[in-house]
């Protein structure tokens, strides 16, 4: 698995539970792309997108190395 | 010493990593049963008329449901694993409603994750109901085992995550379904009485020996189910046609946002169905809608 992009790991790790945060559902969106991009060759699952109190958005991505 | 509130009757999890116990986030509600299962002891020798049961075995069950279905990859996952899990209750603190009080009627044991649903409705939160059978016996818990305190949840509203379906067992499922209103998923393993004269004691083992799913969503009939050809949607003529054809489609549950939510972002879960039943209803002077249950054809996928 590799990390090509830090940005969208800023307090996450590439295995076990990460939790992909931003303002608004499509950044989530984008930041899970460039996460599926980034890890090659693992499985990402997901689970669905919810709102924070805050009003800001999240996505818990479990993923399983190969 | 006053009565307990509901909130403070937590069911957790054991977590392996973590080496403490998880309350199940975000919970509306549970349910514990524990059962004496019973034979009628009365024969002629005893007088009068009334049964007089004898205990032959004990089980139980638990029952939560919940507001969280951010983990919905994570319960799926466990379900199909068909592997025990930890489970305890205990009254917890009210400062966090999640730090154990240590409460003597605290118990702990070996569960099956063996029934979830979760519902996706539209306009409303999406909500998961998790069921647990016990296998084997329940213990007092000792004081030194603890809760890791969880951070608050997040909410999901159902219109952002939808049913795709294609249409047929070949094609990636890409259309949503249009006008939708509702959507459940219900994953159930089979459990079976696994209990021999082996078994010391007096509780029942219970072990899992299949799974099934199903699949339930509901939508408006569009007039003249020009939906279809118009915003790139399944309507009630694509549903009638898998009907018609009566074999397995693929299917995905996704979430999704951009025009008319959907765009499909991360997958949920995957796989394959049938259509079993196609409900359309037309009361008067009401929107006519339809109901299609699918049932799982083959494991599902979770993959994103």
């Amino acid at each position: 698995m590799s990390k090509k992009d830090n940005k969208v790991i800023d307090e996450k790790k590439l295995s076990g539970t990460t939790i992909l945060t931003g303002k608004t559902r499509d950044e989530v969106a984008q930041k899970f792309d460039e996460l599926k991009a980034s890890c090659e060759g693992a499985t990402l699952m997901a689970g669905a997108v919810g709102q924070k109190a805050d009003g800001t958005f999240e996505l818990r991505i479990d993923i399983v190395q190969p | 010493m006053g009565t307990l509130k509901g909130q403070n009757f937590r069911i957790c999890t054991y977590d392996i990593t973590a080496a403490k116990y998880k309350v199940i986030g975000m919970a509306t509600g549970c349910t514990v049963n524990l059962q004496n299962n019973t034979e009628s002891g009365t024969h002629k020798d005893v007088v009068g008329s009334a049964d007089m049961p004898v205990t032959v075995s004990k089980s139980w069950s638990v029952s939560c449901d919940s507001l969280n279905v951010a983990d919905a990859a994570a319960m799926l996952t466990a379900i199909k694993s068909m592997e025990p899990m930890t489970l305890m209750w205990d009254e917890t603190s009210t400062t966090d409603n999640q730090t154990r009080e240590k409460a003597a009627f605290a118990r702990k044991g070996s569960a099956y994750l063996n029934d979830v649903t979760f519902n996706f409705n539209d306009r409303e939160n999406s909500t998961k109901s998790l069921q647990f059978t016990g296998s084997g016996p329940l213990q007092a818990v000792g004081s030194s085992e603890a809760t890791d305190v969880i951070a608050l949840g997040s909410y999901t509203k159902g219109q952002f995550v939808r049913l795709f379906l294609s249409s047929d067992n070949t094609a990636a499922p890409a259309t949503v379904i249009g006008a939708a209103k509702t959507l459940s998923l219900h994953v159930s393993l089979t459990m079976e009485d696994a209990t021999t004269k082996d078994t010391t004691g007096e509780w029942q083992i219970q072990e899992p020996t299949g799974l099934s799913y199903d699949i339930t969503t509901g939508a408006l009939v569009r007039s003249g189910d020009t939906i279809t050809s118009a915003v790139g949607a399944k309507g009630l003529s694509d549903l009638e046609t898998i009907h018609e054809t009566g074999t397995p489609v693929k299917w995905k549950i996704s979430n999704t946002g951009g025009d008319n939510n959907r765009t499909a972002s991360s997958t949920i879960v995957s796989g394959s169905c049938l259509l079993t039943q196609l409900a359309i209803n037309a009361p008067n002077r009401q929107n006519a809608d339809y109901t299609a249950t699918l049932n799982g054809y083959g494991d599902y996928t979770v993959a994103a």
